[in-house]
């Protein structure tokens, strides 16, 4: 199991934390870079 | 609930993520490629919990580890985890490596989910955090470096006040990786998204945790005493604030209280009052532990800006300051919490 970078780490703490309010959601740096890695799966 | 890997905004369990119709987070399923078939839990923290966090008289509660925790946090994780049990439960016949991360309240969570995992699941765990508060006491620390396999990657900012809360016997996990070493205390230092210093700019401008400047949450403290002619010197920083702390700690242990406070779980008596009648009660006892005390309690007057207020030695009096450093460090944890809604 590797380990997510600290980058990483901190696109998935900002995704969570972050509001839809602040900026259209396409245009945020981080959930491109997550989107390339990742697929979404479940909304708690 | 499930659904499969979103095409845009609209509709996707991401807008319900970002619209805050939903209250805590998401997972995800790596792609093929380095993560290849792991997942990972993003939690927040919720409005509501900024309540929770601003609580002196927080209670304990038992986890799933057996330990004691924060309740207000173990009550808020308890409200979703069915919905994980049951998400988990539909994969559990395949090896789980589970990444569990959160900033703020969010890592709190991340922390009772990432034991929880392991618990239930047997699941490989890793856990990372943003400027989260302590959980739990000792114990349960111990349980989740225990959990994770050492992989606690415990983010903060050295100014900011959130994680200086819960204060002891509350205790973080012994690694901390310190992306800004800026030592004022300031609300500001929680923020995630913000360029000064903002957590996702700081942590983006590392490769790996090996070039992160190292702190620790001491299992064992220094001793530290506080001399009251010097207490000018302290400033409103989290250097300062740990210092206090190991100071209380080192009087404690030196009278022989340090145990019973921090294993004796009521919630009549706060473990904040009972550290208050501890100090009152080692007032002539004898002239260095008197003269401990008044190092301490200056110190946190000085904290807390008041260097000049004179003391006394009741127990109301030592409530009072003690309820002051608490109240001062509380309430710079919750301006940040607030700062990020």
């Amino acid at each position: 199991m590797k380990t997510l970078t600290p980058a990483f780490a901190a696109d998935f703490a900002a995704l969570a934390y972050e509001t839809l309010e602040r900026a259209p959601l396409e245009s945020m740096e981080y959930y491109g870079r997550l989107e390339h890695t990742f697929q979404w799966k479940l909304v708690l | 609930m499930e659904a499969g890997s979103i095409k845009g905004v609209s509709g996707s369990i991401l807008e319900r993520v970002f619209s805050h119709s939903t209250n805590f987070g998401c997972i995800a399923k790596a792609k093929k490629g380095l993560f290849d078939g792991d997942y990972v839990l993003a939690l927040r923290g919720t409005a509501k919990m900024r309540d929770v966090i601003t609580d002196l008289n927080c209670g304990l509660s038992t986890c799933s580890n057996n330990q004691p925790v924060h309740a207000g946090f173990n009550h808020t994780f308890n409200s979703f985890r069915k919905q994980l049990e049951q998400f988990f439960n539909k994969r559990a016949n395949q090896k789980l490596n589970i990444h569990v991360v959160g900033h703020s309240l969010g890592g709190a969570l991340a922390n009772l989910a990432a034991n929880w995992l392991k618990n239930h699941f047997g699941a490989n765990v890793k856990l990372y955090t943003f400027g989260a508060p302590r959980v739990g006491y000792h114990s349960f620390a111990l349980q989740t470096e225990a959990a994770t396999n050492n992989h606690v990657y415990r983010c903060v900012h050295a100014a900011d006040p959130v994680p200086l809360v819960p204060v002891w016997p509350f205790m973080h996990t012994e690694k901390e990786y310190i992306l800004n070493g800026a030592a004022t205390i300031t609300p500001k230092a929680h923020r995630m998204t913000d360029q000064t210093p903002g957590y996702l700019n700081t942590a983006s401008s590392f490769k790996s945790y090996a070039a992160i400047s190292r702190g620790m949450e001491k299992r064992i403290q220094e001793e530290v005493r506080l001399d009251y002619e010097k207490r000018l010197e302290c400033t409103r920083t989290s250097r300062w604030a740990r210092k206090i702390g190991a100071a209380l700690i080192t009087h404690l242990r030196d009278t022989g209280k340090l145990y019973a406070i921090q294993n004796h779980y009521t919630n009549t008596l706060t473990v904040y009052d009972q550290i208050a009648k501890a100090l009152t009660d080692s007032i002539d006892l004898s002239k260095s532990y008197t003269s401990d005390v008044k190092g301490i309690l200056g110190y946190m007057l000085a904290f807390c800006g008041y260097p000049f207020k004179a003391i006394s030695f009741t127990y109301a009096s030592i409530r009072h300051i003690l309820k002051l450093m608490l109240t001062n460090v509380f309430s710079l944890a919750g301006q940040a919490i607030a700062l990020t809604k």
